[in-house]
């Protein structure tokens, strides 16, 4: 079990967006997490990442408790996340937003030394690394564009080429494919199955569900902040509780 | 590319070296002085404000508070300039952690607001504890900075001299922080700036690292106040007030956010237009004034801002080298 959380509830006044959640994501697994709008699933994802400290229950990263963790410090042990609206530094070009990301792993350049910490990391690296990062999200040729001038399907891919430049171990998705184009959302689905062969576990949270069935191993819906149904995604289509959950009860008028 | 970089800073700093031989009198080399000793505020802000992203208002007050940091040392204490210069550096970083502890915990405005009711309270503490400052009657008689090893005896007592000593040290300010900007912590600092919730969701903590910019920030300002109270030999509470916090920030502003070396130039302008337009006295503000509005119509990234576009413009057109592309160089 690479993350999991035992009983996550957080309650804004008299509402709980989020109750009583067991979610368990497996090493190298590429989960979705699918739901009505207000279900609960961003409030999810602000918990697992620090944004939000849960009002009861643990969340547990290999093993280690991190409730109530600093994002920073979330981010630093390798849980990393993608924004819905920006997820993107928009003043900065392309080339200085992921150099930027290399941040976890390069700031002890300046007080390595002094404090014996890790060995400093030469620039060439963290240029290579930049580059690398670049080509595999396919912004090689916007390198120099500054991220706001972007479209938005480019600036999608730069805030996962992001959190992919922070080391990230799971990679958390806030509605990737928001605003593509068909196109551009095959490129995304073999964009995620190629981190997950670089040995990054996925969770993401997804609208399209044609991206949903055609790349994630298995699929947890929620529904007004409950888990009400988990499996796989053809399990999870045929579940009626998720078809009400979609559609609405049908209610009979006497 | 970098050659000519270095060729571009040397001939800077040749030509700012023959202004006092160019222009001669003590009135033209005090109005030059004091540009240098402003740049100093400028770019401790810009650090802030326009890296940083962070508007603290009440950090100009930290020219003041070097000042008089700097002033009380060597009345009181008898140190020389040269141990009062970087004990004024550690003790106004030390009040930059106090102060920003607080402020810290609040975002945006909020932030700003409140380090200026901390620079109001530095200005009623520099009016009002009679027996340390002497109130505002000021203190009087700070000493000259003065090298003094054996028979070799030279004081800083004219302007001439005076603008050598700062130009030096604006100069190694500036080459720092221009190294900075390139380490992972300068880019953290823009990272903020730039979008503070990813910035954090990359493993960079907001609190501390905003911590690091506003005492930096804080620390160059001081040096500008110190470098100020040794040259005026006189520090008042007059120079907590707001003129010269607006007056830092149209600097900023007008020089270019974000830029090394706008904000030294906005701190040149702004330095010498008051001075030309001392004929003038009663419309001055007024000047001023339609100056900033203008700069803020036509290029809003200020001058630098519009140096740099220009120069990426060129670069754009005559191809550009490959290897590490999209650096914009924030000269």
């Amino acid at each position: 079990m690479l993350l999991q959380t035992t009983d996550l509830t957080i309650r804004f006044g008299g509402l709980a967006a989020v109750k009583g959640v067991n979610l368990r994501v497996h090493r190298g697994e590429i989960l979705g997490l699918i739901g009505p709008n207000g279900a609960g699933k961003t409030t999810l994802f602000n918990l697992l990442t620090g944004f939000l400290k849960p009002s009861s229950g643990t969340i547990h990263f290999e093993g280690e408790e991190i409730t109530g963790w600093a994002p920073s410090k979330i981010a630093a042990v390798g849980i990393c996340r993608t924004f819905q609206l920006t997820s993107v530094f928009p003043a900065l070009s392309v080339w200085e937003n992921v150099r930027t990301a290399t941040y976890v792993w390069t700031r002890h350049r300046l007080l390595g030394g002094i404090r014996g910490r890790a060995a400093p990391v030469e620039d060439s690296v963290v240029e290579e690394e930049t580059n690398r990062i670049l080509a595999f999200s396919g912004l090689d040729a916007n390198r120099d564009s500054l991220a706001r001038n972007l479209s938005y399907g480019d600036q999608r891919r730069l805030g996962i080429a992001i959190a992919l430049a922070a080391r990230s171990r799971v990679l958390l998705l806030d509605e990737p494919a928001a605003g593509m184009n068909p196109e551009e959302k095959r490129g995304l689905m073999q964009t995620i199955n190629d981190i997950r062969s670089q040995g990054v576990t996925v969770v993401l949270i997804e609208h399209h569900m044609k991206l949903v069935m055609g790349v994630c191993h298995r699929v947890v819906v929620l529904a007004q902040g409950k888990v009400i149904a988990e499996g796989s995604p053809a399990e999870v289509s045929r579940n009626p509780h998720v078809i009400e959950a979609y559609l609405g009860q049908e209610v009979e008028i006497a | 590319m970098k050659a000519s970089r270095a060729i571009g800073w040397i001939l800077l700093i040749g030509a700012a070296a023959l202004l006092p031989i160019l222009f001669k009198g003590a009135y033209v080399h005090h109005v030059l002085v004091m540009c240098l000793i402003f740049g100093f505020s400028a770019l401790g802000l810009n650090l802030i404000f326009g890296f940083a992203g962070q508007a603290a208002f009440g950090l100009p007050a930290f020219f003041a508070l070097g000042g008089y940091i700097s002033a009380l040392l060597s009345i009181r204490l008898g140190l020389p300039f040269w141990v009062a210069l970087p004990s004024t550096m550690v003790i106004a970083a030390m009040f930059g952690f106090l102060i920003g502890y607080p402020c810290l915990h609040l975002r945006g405005i909020y932030f700003g607001i409140t380090t200026m009711a901390f620079a109001q309270i530095l200005y009623y503490i520099a009016s009002n504890w009679i027996s340390l400052t002497r109130g505002p009657m000021g203190l009087v008689g700070v000493p000259v900075p003065r090298i003094h090893l054996g028979s070799f005896d030279y004081e800083f007592e004219t302007g001439f001299k005076y603008y050598y000593l700062v130009l030096a040290a604006i100069v190694v300010t500036v080459w720092l922080f221009s190294r900075l900007m390139k380490t992972p912590l300068g880019r953290a600092f823009v990272a903020i700036r730039e979008n503070e919730d990813l910035a954090s969701s990359i493993g960079i903590h907001p609190f501390w690292i905003k911590m690091i910019a506003f005492m930096l920030a804080c620390t160059i300002t001081a040096i500008g106040g110190s470098f100020y109270a040794h040259f005026s030999r006189f520090m008042s509470p007059n120079e907590f007030q707001w003129y010269y916090i607006g007056l830092t920030f149209i600097m900023v502003i007008t020089g270019g956010m974000g830029t090394v070396m706008g904000p030294v130039i906005g701190a040149v302008i702004f330095t010498v237009l008051p001075e030309v337009f001392r004929a003038i006295e009663q419309y001055r503000n007024i000047l001023t004034g339609t100056l900033l509005i203008l700069v803020v119509i036509f290029f809003p990234e200020g001058i630098m801002g519009l140096v740099n576009r220009r120069l990426e413009r060129k670069k754009a057109v005559s191809s550009q080298p490959p290897g590490r592309g999209g650096e914009v160089d924030p000269v």
